[in-house]
């Protein structure tokens, strides 16, 4: 049954540094909530708290109402899940670490094999796990996640470092996940794409602030065009738009986005930027995507908007 | 918390580095027994021991009294630091945590294979050189340095009663390796803290004004061992040596229960 979560004012400081400040969210039963935000951000640090690895400094975290600090292990029953890269012992096999974890958990035996079949790792289940390649062992920490038939999900960036058949498998394994189960998930990822297809809410942080949770929708404008600038130089290209009344942003890799509308004629502004001394490498239009607009909102240095 | 030491115990014997100590431990007690066959020809050690030579009694009895101090110090030492700082070296205490283990039941599951590695370290040395001595020189009943005539049933005694109070000695040892590795988060550097405080601990004695001091400290107490050399066996020493390892057992015990040292 799918775990509702809240989190009420959490605070974890690191000797004199914080790494997460002030943050409360609830995410209701049975949805997907993806955080993003730049390295460094707090992501990790949330989760690690969240899965009773790493205790607040302050604030509390409920699981169905439950306190879960100070002894998540009491409260951890139907929560699964990894934070960092899932590690396991390499001179065990995959159904040698699966059994340990299930023997601890009490759980009935042939759990181990349902859930290496789930994840299709049924052909490699004898296999040492110090032969495994990270893709493989990315599905194994998911199978480990699975073996308590979690509500609550949680996931640290299950997609890292896979190429792209192993990165497509990953999100219909977790499509896969939502559909059977239901279980409530927490994830982070940089692919901001596959938060888009696989949450329903998003929760962006920055230097260890929330500054938004809700709707993925809800982040900016989902239904503005945004044109794309590869230019050069980048401040000079910004500080011209803006003098024009644009909201313009940076994006990364040289390139700025400005939302558009209508009413501007984009031969224009761009003879008015090459008039101004500046380089123009690629121009293209296009609909919002999430990046954009979560980037475009960092930079804006919005307030909590929850 | 028996599936904690079973798993534990399966963990560490699928490393080569587990039987490889075992073995190192197994080979110096014939090398116990071979050093022992040199004495004859020592006019000075013949001395002490003049009485005794050419017995396979006392290859055990010689290696117990003689690793006690340092050697078997530093494999329980060393498997004791890295249980758990080894773990999240690894990065696999996280996976446990997040299973909602209790980092309890994995502790206590630790301690209890690292007690039974530390008996097992002991009995393995004593046993290789009882062995190693029986076939080098035979058993036979012989009068210990005090003087008193002891049978071979009353040498087995001695050393079974040696190695028990070594073994003892170790599990100190190994508690407060583990309690170090649980405040660490490499094996490397849990390693050398633990490591590092014995040596320091044994060399209190060489150091002015500090020598004092080193009676307070367990390790002094290792070398009560040699105690047990004297028939009937004198159990004072002994028990007071029991009574030191008890507290400082508390002590270590005492400051994980405060610390709980296992989620950042």
């Amino acid at each position: 049954m799918a775990v509702a979560v809240e989190a009420d004012k959490l605070t974890k400081q690191y000797r004199d540094k914080p790494a997460l400040q002030d943050v409360s969210f609830t995410v209701p039963g049975g949805s997907a909530l993806g955080l993003v935000g730049p390295n460094g951000a707090g992501k990790s640090t949330l989760l690690r708290m969240l899965l009773g690895v790493s205790r607040p400094s302050s604030g509390r975290i409920l699981y169905d109402g439950r306190p879960l600090w100070p002894d998540p292990a009491r409260v951890m029953d139907a929560v699964g899940g990894f934070v960092d890269a899932p590690q396991f012992y390499p001179y065990f096999t995959a159904r040698e670490n699966l059994s340990m974890l299930a023997e601890l958990r009490r759980l009935k035996p042939g759990r181990v094999d349902e859930v290496l079949h789930y994840v299709h790792l049924e052909d490699d289940a004898g296999r040492r796990v110090g032969g495994f390649s990270h893709g493989m062992r990315q599905r194994l920490g998911i199978a480990a996640a699975l073996l308590k038939e979690p509500g609550l999900l949680i996931l640290d960036e299950p997609q890292d470092g896979l190429d792209p058949a192993r990165l497509e498998e990953m999100r219909q394994l977790i499509i896969r996940i939502r559909q059977d189960l239901a279980p409530t998930i927490i994830m982070s990822s940089h692919v901001l794409q596959d938060i888009e297809r696989l949450c329903d809410r998003i929760a962006v942080f920055d230097r260890g602030r929330l500054r938004y949770c809700g709707p993925t929708g809800g982040l900016g404008n989902p239904d503005g065009d945004e044109v794309i600038w590869e230019v050069r130089p980048i401040d000079m290209a910004l500080h011209h738009l803006r003098s024009m009344g644009f909201e313009v942003w940076a994006i990364g890799d040289g390139r700025i986005a400005a939302r558009w509308d209508e009413s501007h004629e984009l031969g224009s502004i761009n003879v008015s930027l090459i008039s101004a001394g500046i380089t123009i490498r690629t121009v293209m239009r296009r609909s919002a995507s999430l990046e954009s607009r979560l980037l475009r909102y960092l930079e804006d240095d919005h307030v909590d908007m929850r | 918390m028996w599936i904690c030491v079973k798993w534990e115990w399966r963990r560490q014997t699928r490393q080569a580095r587990f039987w490889g100590s075992l073995a190192a431990l197994a080979i110096l007690g014939v090398l116990f027994a071979y050093g022992y066959s040199q004495m004859r020809g020592q006019a000075d050690i013949q001395a002490i021991l003049g009485r005794v030579a050419g017995n396979g009694f006392f290859v055990p009895i010689l290696a117990l009294i003689l690793c006690t101090g340092v050697i078997l110090p530093f494999f329980t030492g060393v498997v004791g630091a890295d249980l758990v700082s080894g773990e999240r070296q690894l990065g696999t205490w996280n996976i446990l945590l997040t299973q909602g283990v209790s980092p309890w039941r994995l502790y206590l599951g630790k301690w209890w294979f690292g007690a039974g590695y530390a008996v097992l370290a002991v009995l393995v040395l004593a046993l290789s050189a009882l062995v190693s001595g029986m076939v080098w020189f035979g058993m036979r009943g012989a009068a210990i340095p005090s003087g008193v005539m002891v049978s071979p049933a009353g040498f087995l005694d001695i050393v079974a009663v040696m190695a028990g109070y070594t073994a003892a000695g170790q599990i100190v040892v190994m508690t407060m390796s583990l309690l170090v590795s649980a405040f660490s988060r490499m094996t490397v550097s849990a390693i050398m803290v633990a490591v590092g405080i014995l040596v320091f601990l044994s060399m209190l004695g060489d150091i002015p004004f500090l020598a004092a001091t080193q009676r307070f400290f367990f390790t002094s107490y290792f070398s009560r061992v040699g105690d047990v050399l004297s028939y009937p066996i004198d159990w004072a020493p002994l028990l007071r040596g029991l009574e030191v390892y008890a507290v400082y057992m508390t002590l270590f015990w005492a400051a994980i229960l405060w610390f709980q040292p296992f989620r950042d």
